[in-house]
């Protein structure tokens, strides 16, 4: 019997961190992503348990299946574009398998409403990987499937999966708390290097066979255990109702369905999904009752296809839509995507959409906060990049705001680390132009260095802006391998990102990004040849105000009319939120303004006094 | 006490820095403590950043709830700063629909870069009087301005939205909430900012 101690109002993410605490979990590492970012933060409260922020993702699960190799409880955290940093090792973790439970949490971001893209981490993980996989549709059972992975990972030995999406991750609601358990597991590491050693040599006691085959038929060989179990999940069931179109909620779409039901009154058949693989049996019981199914799902046709396949297979002539064309193929799923689908599906049922009144209302897109040191580094470099005529390759972080209006400095952002071998392979197209690389301190270190270390060792000619602010600012102040402090706010051993760089052979300058001619001389001199590496070394304003240290001294400025002739080279090649225009007229909006004073030497009039 | 609809739908928007989660948390904390089931969902990630964000809070006697609101179903709108007022009015309002807006203006960068305008102060207010049962603007940055910290004014905001008594929730309620979640100083700053706001309603 599970004891429930009380109940916490925790946000999805806390839920999930809760639920490895009561799973005794032992060693816990991730990097910081939305909507991933709050599980360690939450855990790093408790002290039996290790928990890291680690150089990346693929470092934190090869870290935490380490812990599990000796026999402790471990969870690796991150956000779909993790996922892809890791999956070699997962290609290969799955064929070993785990000995202590290891959970991985992989969230996605449906609609990418805080992402450089969007994806469904379903497919790596279970088609790619044969992955057993939970999809959560609220916090509550996000906790609880969080602890059943422990349990069935230690069953199966296999490394079990959370898929969250931002809307549980970022969903509050009453969690109860039960129980941290009291017994301590003792760590033990026995060899078995015919299943960790993975490599292509034979297996005598197989006949021969290669390693890798032999691991990958164990892997397989694990399916129909899998399948059993999935078949008894509580996190699958059925609801009956009215109607011979079934409704398959897969994940947080069970919201969405339930909403839709409540709204319109009335109740539909429906099979509720949260594992993959999908109980073969249920879906069976389900389906030969019903002319159609709709499976709504986040955000690929994944439960999709696997319905068709699984109906073909037992001759059942049931027709399966959802997200390959019956519902919309990109984007988030919603009450109003599964109500117009219901309205298909059972004209009676039709609801005329609520009429929004035709208004356009401005986008409001984000930038650098005010007093943001970055904001004086991004002006020096957007003039020089119009004087020298140059391009810039940009990176995942704050400073990304640099690529929006007004600036509209960085011509390209892809995905964390490859600003500088894209700005690497536009110097080795022969283009002519100088090239600059603008990369924050929490990429570099999470992908950006090799990349680095590449470029100098070519040779070319570009210049890399490493943006040391001492903190993974964009997802909430976490801090990284460059930071003085661990996560609990002990000291730690920073890494100095000019001396690595130093070190591997380039020319190194470090800057106050405050002081804006200091930095548009660096990155004068920057621009002379070779690979140059300008530091821009300040700490994140905002965590710094927090912490009472001051970056600058606070000068009260305001816009002389007289002298300013509307050049707005304070709002086009700033473009600090304080400065206001309006009316033909540039003036400071003293609520907004933190009096960091950078705004002076934008002025080439001095108006700005 | 008992809420008038079932479940009972708060939006609150406003801009990255403006302390929108912070009030979503101390009124579903609160709610919590009183029995009812809460589901919150929360729009960030451009927090801080002076990108929109959107909390929803939802209230029920009975159930447990997805964390989105469907489109035109909001019983009250808790605006931080008009046009973000504006913009989730749009998406999820309804003739019954109660606003409260904090009426300074905070332009958009694409708005300062002149790639948008903002609309006429009047007439932004009209629309959201006419989109609205009724509409209450509430000028909460110049009050914080006077208690000498214009931050408070989402606590100010809360004040109002409590004042208006729409949730089951006392001034007693948010107090208690309020004193747990700060230290004693700046509890005493916010305690001050959330009593100009019930007062600005009564």
């Amino acid at each position: 019997m599970v004891l429930k101690v009380e109940t916490d109002y925790l946000m999805g993410n806390e839920a999930m961190g809760r639920g490895a605490v009561e799973a005794g979990v032992r060693v816990v590492a991730g990097y910081p992503g939305t909507p991933a970012s709050e599980i360690l933060t939450y855990l790093s409260q408790y002290p039996d348990v290790y928990v890291e922020w680690s150089a990346n993702e693929k470092v934190a699960l090869e870290m935490a299946l380490g812990a599990s190799l000796c026999r402790v409880r471990a969870m690796a955290v991150m956000k779909h574009n993790g996922l892809n940093v890791v999956t070699d090792f997962l290609m290969h973790l799955n064929f070993t398998g785990v000995r202590g439970g290891l959970v991985l949490v992989a969230a996605d971001d449906p609609g990418g409403l805080s992402s450089q893209n969007e994806e469904d981490s379903r497919i790596i993980i279970q088609r790619h990987a044969h992955l057993p996989l939970f999809d959560p549709w609220h916090p509550r059972e996000a906790k609880e499937m969080v602890k059943a992975a422990f349990e069935l990972s230690e069953q199966t030995e296999l490394c079990f999966v959370l898929r969250p999406v931002m809307r549980v991750c970022h969903a509050r609601s009453a969690i109860g708390l039960e129980a941290l358990p009291q017994t301590e597991r003792q760590p033990a590491f026995e060899d078995d290097r015919s299943r960790f050693v993975m490599s292509g040599v034979r297996e005598p006691k197989f006949g021969g066979m290669l390693r890798p085959v032999l691991r990958h038929r164990w892997l397989n060989d694990k399916q129909p255990e899998i399948a059993r179990i999935m078949e008894e999940s509580p996190f699958n069931h059925i609801e009956e109702g009215e109607g011979k179109s079934g409704l398959v909620a897969c994940g947080i779409a069970y919201a969405y369905v339930k909403e839709a039901e409540r709204l319109l009154g009335h109740k539909l058949p429906v099979l509720k999904l949260g594992t993959l693989p999908p109980p073969r049996s249920k879906v069976l019981e389900f389906a030969r009752l019903m002319d159609k199914l709709v499976v709504y799902e986040e955000v690929e046709p994944v439960v999709e296809r696997w319905l068709k396949e699984l109906l073909y297979e037992a001759g059942l002539r049931v027709e399966v839509v959802g997200r390959s064309g019956f519902l919309p193929s990109e984007g988030e799923l919603s009450t109003e995507v599964v109500l117009d689908s219901i309205g298909r599906l059972y004209p009676k049922l039709r609801v005329p959409k609520p009429e929004a009144p035709p208004l356009q209302v401005p986008v409001r897109t984000r930038t650098q906060c005010v007093g943001c040191g970055y904001r004086g580094l991004l002006h020096a470099l957007k003039l020089t990049v119009r004087k020298s005529h140059g391009v810039v390759t940009g990176d995942i972080g704050c400073y990304d705001a640099g690529a929006f209006a007004p600036l509209e400095l960085q011509s390209t952002i892809y995905c964390m680390g490859s600003s500088i071998p894209m700005a690497q392979g536009m110097a080795h197209s022969g283009l002519g132009r100088p090239v600059f690389a603008i990369i924050g301190d929490s990429t570099f270190f999470h992908n950006g260095l090799l990349g680095l270390l590449n470029a100098i060792h070519s040779g070319v000619n570009l210049v890399a802006i490493v943006c040391d602010n001492r903190t993974t600012a964009m997802t909430g102040f976490q801090p990284h391998p460059g930071s003085d402090t661990d996560i609990r706010g002990e000291p730690a051993q920073a890494i100095d990102i000019a001396k690595m760089a130093e070190a591997m052979g380039a020319k190194v300058q470090v800057v106050n990004p405050y002081d804006i001619p200091q930095v548009l001389q660096a990155l004068d001199r920057a621009v002379k040849g070779g690979v140059s590496v300008v530091v821009s070394r300040a700490p994140c304003y905002l965590l710094a105000s927090r912490a009472g240290e001051t970056l600058f001294t606070p000068r009260r400025v305001r816009v002389d009319p007289e002298l300013c002739n509307n050049c707005k080279i304070c709002v086009d090649y700033f473009g600090c939120p304080a400065i206001h225009f309006k009316d033909d007229k540039v003036y400071i909006d003293e609520v907004t303004c933190v009096q960091c004073g950078m705004c002076l030497e934008v002025c080439k009039r001095g108006a700005i006094k | 006490m008992a809420i008038q609809e079932d479940p009972m739908n708060l939006v609150i928007s406003g801009v990255g820095g403006q302390g929108n989660i912070l009030l979503s948390r101390l009124i579903g904390r609160s709610l919590v403590k009183k029995g009812y089931f809460v589901s919150i969902g929360e729009t960030f990630g451009a927090a801080q950043r002076g990108g929109a964000v959107m909390s929803n809070v939802r209230v029920s006697e009975h159930m447990p709830l997805g964390p989105l609101i469907p489109e035109g179903k909001a019983h009250i709108i808790l605006g931080l700063e008009p046009l973000e007022t504006l913009r989730v009015l749009v998406k999820y309002g309804n003739p019954k629909v109660v606003t409260i807006t904090n009426s300074q203006p905070l332009f958009p960068v694409d708005v300062l870069s002149r790639k948008a305008q903002y609309p006429d102060y009047e007439a932004l207010k009209q629309t959201i009087r006419g989109l609205s049962q009724s509409a209450w603007f509430i000028d909460a940055t110049a009050m914080g301005l006077g208690l000498g910290a214009p931050i408070v004014a989402n606590v100010i905001m809360l004040g109002a939205l409590i004042g208006i008594d729409l949730l089951p929730l006392t001034k007693g309620d948010i107090e208690a909430e309020i004193k747990a979640s700060f230290p004693p100083d700046r509890a005493e700053l916010n305690l001050k900012a959330f009593n100009m706001g019930t007062d600005s309603v009564g």
